[in-house]
């Protein structure tokens, strides 16, 4: 019987022309390296495990279906990211549906409650650990709601500009702008309310 | 299939969910009895179960489950225990609706036959080796997850 | 300071203002304290976020997160090259409750073991038979590690991924 290639060992791009040409040996191997980041993305934009779990799975599905367009023009990672985002935002758009507007978007929308919060003038998070801090981000994330969280995802995470999140969010970039202006300033004061707690 | 409509726990589930593990005698190929010890456990993420007298796992199995499956808590429901006799079958009921078969056949391979409400659901055979355990299971519609954890005693 | 004059602000920590407005707002900027510190408020956020993103794993060991996956490709392929299957399933699916006719699953442990090369030194072990006999429910299995297999049980009517014509149960590998 012929060994199996060991795969821990190959790389990304030698893996993904494998898995081109139907090899799906190494398109596991792809899974399991990079599962973790893609699942993240997708609890980050979900804020549920078993939403996260179901649509990072369906986005493997639809890499393996796909493979044969990617090109490298990105990195691999970065093209799966993608997919996972956009069937977040797929099954938000879902759910919106569903949902009444949260009290958080319209008071953004009115323009009128981050006016109350104060300026934060010293940085929160100053002597964290890396592991702390981004532990608060997450907690802080999950303070948002799914558009503020998803705005100050796909720009500070995707490092997308404006108008790409706009046309990814089919919104206004003037609503990116304001969604993003509420996030930015809500996350910093729930950071700076974190720090007050831990020293009271 | 309803297979847990006994159970007042709020996860009821049309699904079956079983681990089956079963550890192999080393050896050679002939008819051997199976000592079988069988629990029946509730996989959930809720910190206690909604019955007192369901007890948490020991965490030598919790942590096997836990490497595989999401859940984070496991709470034993039910025991049983028995000999599968020499190229014979024995019956372990789980609860009211749920029974399994274990089967000892020639190789030596066992076969677990899951029946639910009285109707046989799903039937597997394999063969034995030396500290293999292999898994029988299922997910419930409510996020929660059922097993019946079969080992073979020494 | 209104809406716009705020919006301004973010904009140019975030690159996004033509330059000659960039540079209007910088002067603007050092004359206002208000705006500074509002700056310095979204800078710090930005800066605090950037690298940042939390990190988190899969609640589920890699061989049952995969097998999933490994399902649904299955599926979709099988779907895409068996456009007859369909028909002579549904037929037979009107026989089977009075034939009480079993579906059998072979599963050659060695495709799902594909990155446990020890495995394949001895494959006959891993063969194992699973043997639906109920209608309603399917089956797909796949090794945890060396010394756990797992056969996981589904309700076919819930599983919103499988077809009820298509028997997915007959899985030769």
């Amino acid at each position: 019987m012929a060994t199996q290639p060991d795969y821990s060992s190959i790389s990304d791009e030698k893996l993904v022309r494998a898995a081109q040409k139907g090899d799906m040996a190494a398109f596991e191997e792809l899974v399991a390296r990079h599962r973790d980041k893609i699942y993240a993305r997708a609890f980050s934009m979900m804020r549920s495990e078993d939403e996260a779990i179901d649509l990072s799975q369906e986005a493997w599905v639809k890499g393996w279906q796909r493979l044969k367009q990617f090109q490298g023009e990105s990195s691999f990672v970065t093209w799966m990211t993608r997919i996972v985002i956009n069937l977040c935002l797929d099954q938000l758009r879902k759910q919106k549906r569903h949902r009444a507007e949260s009290i958080e978007l319209m008071e953004e929308e009115s323009g009128g409650v981050e006016r109350q919060m104060p300026v934060v003038t010293v940085n929160p998070t100053e002597g964290l650990e890396r592991k702390e801090l981004r532990q608060r981000i997450d907690k802080a994330l999950g303070q948002l709601s799914n558009e503020h969280r998803t705005v100050l995802i796909l720009h500070e995470f995707e490092e997308l500009e404006y108008k790409e999140i706009a046309k990814k969010m089919g919104c206004s970039i003037g609503t990116v702008m304001s969604r993003l202006f509420y996030a930015r300033r809500r996350m910093a004061n729930l950071m700076a309310s974190y720090k007050r707690e831990e020293l009271s | 299939m309803m297979l847990l409509k006994s159970f007042s726990l709020r996860c009821f589930t049309p699904f079956l969910f079983f681990v089956l593990t079963g550890t192999a005698l080393v050896g050679r190929v002939e008819a051997e009895e199976l000592k079988i010890e069988a629990k029946l456990i509730w996989g959930t993420d809720d910190e206690k179960s909604t019955d007192p007298g369901h007890k948490p796992v020991d965490e030598p199995l919790a942590k096997e489950l836990r490497k595989i499956f999401k859940w984070k808590n496991y709470f034993e429901i039910n025991r049983q225990n028995g000999v599968v006799p020499n190229r014979g079958s024995k019956q372990f009921q789980m609860s009211k609706q749920c029974t399994i078969e274990i089967t000892e056949l020639e190789g030596p391979k066992v076969e677990v036959k899951l029946i639910g409400e009285g109707k046989p659901v799903n039937k597997t055979t394999k063969a034995l080796s030396r500290g293999e355990f292999f898994t029988l299971g299922g997910e419930s519609k409510n996020g929660c997850a059922w097993f019946v954890v079969v080992t073979q005693q020494q | 300071m209104n809406r716009d004059l705020e919006l301004k602000l973010q904009a140019y920590v975030d690159g996004e203002l033509p330059q000659r407005e960039a540079q209007s707002l910088a002067a603007w900027i050092a004359e206002d304290k208000e705006a500074r510190a509002l700056l310095a408020e979204l800078k710090m956020a930005k800066a605090v976020l950037a690298g940042n993103e939390p990190e988190l794993s899969v609640p589920e060991s890699r061989e049952f997160y995969w097998s999933k996956i490994s399902r649904e490709i299955h599926r979709l392929e099988s779907a895409e090259t068996r456009p007859g299957a369909g028909l002579w399933f549904s037929w037979q699916k009107y026989l089977a409750p009075l034939a009480g006719v079993a579906l059998v699953v072979l599963l050659a442990l060695g495709a799902f073991n594909i990155y446990n090369a020890r495995v394949r030194d001895n494959d006959a072990r891993h063969l194992a038979e699973i043997e639906n006999l109920s209608e309603q429910m399917g089956a797909f299995s796949f090794r945890s590690s060396e010394n756990m297999f797992v056969v996981w049980v589904y309700d076919k009517a819930t599983d919103e991924a499988v077809e009820p014509e298509l028997i997915d149960d007959l899985i030769i590998q």
